[in-house]
C-alpha cells in the first residue's frame, strides 16, 4: 500500500511527542496490589527462595555439606588402613620373596 | 513539597508509605510512558507500570545509590517491560498449538494500530506505523530507541540506564534507525 509519506517522515513522527499519563490514583492501586501479593503465601515463600543471599547461603551449605561428608569417608578409609596396616605388614613378613632366597645362596 | 533525594531513598529504605507515595507520584509517568513504548498497550501497560513499582518497593534495600534514583526507577521498569514482552511471545508461541486442533489454519499475524496519547493528531497515522516497526527491532535498539524518541531522553542519560557508553548509544540509534528504514521500505513500500 502506497502512503503519501516518507520513511523519514515516520521515523519523525515522534517529534513534540507528550508523556502518557496513567489512569489516576495509581498509588492506591499500587499499595493494593502490594497487599494482594503480601498476602499469597507462595508468592512470598517464591520470592524469598529466588533472593540472591539465599542462593549464596544455600551455594555454601551445600558445599560445606559435601565437604564434611568427603571429609568423613576420608577418615573411614584411613580407618579402614588402620585395620588393614597391621595384616598387610604381617602378610609381607610371613610370605616368601623369592628374590631374597636368591641373594642369600 | 519534593523531598530531597537522599533522604527519600533513606526513607524509602526504612519502608516509609509517605515516601513511596511520594516516588510514585513523582515517577509514574515516567514509568507508564517508557513501559507503553514498549508494550503498546495501554492496559498492559498499567498494569506493567503497577508491577514495576511494587519491585521498586520490594528491591529498595539492594539500591546502592551509584546512579540516580530516575536511572534506577528507568532501568527497572525497562527490565521489566522486556520480560512481560518475552512472557507474552512464549504464550503466543504454544498458541500455534490450538489451529492445529481447530478447523481454521489461517493465522492472523496483523497487530492492531497503537495510538501513543501523546502523540500529535497529524502524526497518528505516521506513529502508528512507526510503532509496528519498532517492535521488530532487537531489544537493545528498541530500548535505546524508546527511551530517546518515546521517553525523551538524551544519549547520555539513554547509556546510563542500558549501562553501556554514549557511543554505543550512538551505534544503537543508528542501527535503529537503518534497520527501521528498511522495515518501512519492505512493509509499507516508503522511500
Amino acid at each position: 500500500m502506497k502512503q503519501n509519506f516518507s520513511s523519514e517522515d515516520v521515523i519523525n513522527s515522534l517529534e513534540n511527542i507528550r508523556r502518557a499519563e496513567p489512569q489516576p490514583f495509581l498509588f492506591t492501586r499500587v499499595q493494593a496490589r502490594l497487599l494482594r501479593e503480601q498476602s499469597r503465601p507462595e508468592i512470598a515463600i517464591f520470592r524469598f527462595v529466588t533472593r540472591p543471599i539465599f542462593a549464596i547461603c544455600f551455594a555454601v551449605l551445600f558445599i560445606f555439606i559435601n565437604g564434611y561428608l568427603v571429609n568423613q569417608k576420608m577418615k573411614e578409609n584411613s580407618l579402614a588402613d588402620d585395620i588393614g596396616q597391621p595384616i598387610a605388614v604381617e602378610y609381607v613378613q610371613h610370605t616368601i620373596n623369592p628374590y631374597e632366597i636368591n641373594e642369600n645362596p | 513539597m519534593l523531598l530531597n533525594e537522599i533522604e527519600l531513598i533513606s526513607r524509602l529504605k526504612s519502608g516509609d508509605a509517605i515516601a513511596f507515595r511520594e516516588l510514585v507520584e513523582t515517577r509514574q509517568s515516567l514509568v507508564f510512558n517508557t513501559v507503553i513504548g514498549f508494550l503498546q498497550n495501554t492496559e498492559d501497560a498499567e498494569d506493567v507500570t503497577q508491577e514495576v513499582f511494587v519491585k521498586i518497593f520490594e528491591s529498595i534495600t539492594q539500591f546502592k545509590g551509584e546512579s540516580a534514583l530516575s536511572t534506577w526507577v528507568y532501568r527497572v521498569a525497562v527490565t521489566t517491560a522486556l520480560e512481560f514482552l518475552r512472557r507474552k511471545k512464549r504464550k503466543k508461541r504454544f498458541g500455534f498449538l490450538s489451529p492445529i486442533l481447530g478447523e481454521n489454519n489461517e493465522l492472523t499475524l496483523e497487530l492492531p494500530d497503537f495510538h501513543h496519547p501523546g502523540v500529535t493528531l497529524d502524526n497518528r497515522e505516521k506513529s502508528a506505523i512507526l510503532f509496528k516497526a519498532i517492535k521488530q527491532l532487537p531489544e537493545n535498539q528498541q530500548t535505546a530507541f524508546i527511551l530517546n524518541k518515546v521517553e525523551g531522553l538524551s544519549y547520555q542519560e539513554v547509556a546510563e540506564v542500558m549501562k553501556t557508553s554514549l557511543s554505543a548509544v550512538e551505534s544503537l540509534l543508528h542501527r535503529a534507525k537503518t534497520n527501521l528504514k528498511d522495515l518501512l521500505k519492505n512493509f509499507y513500500n516508503l522511500e
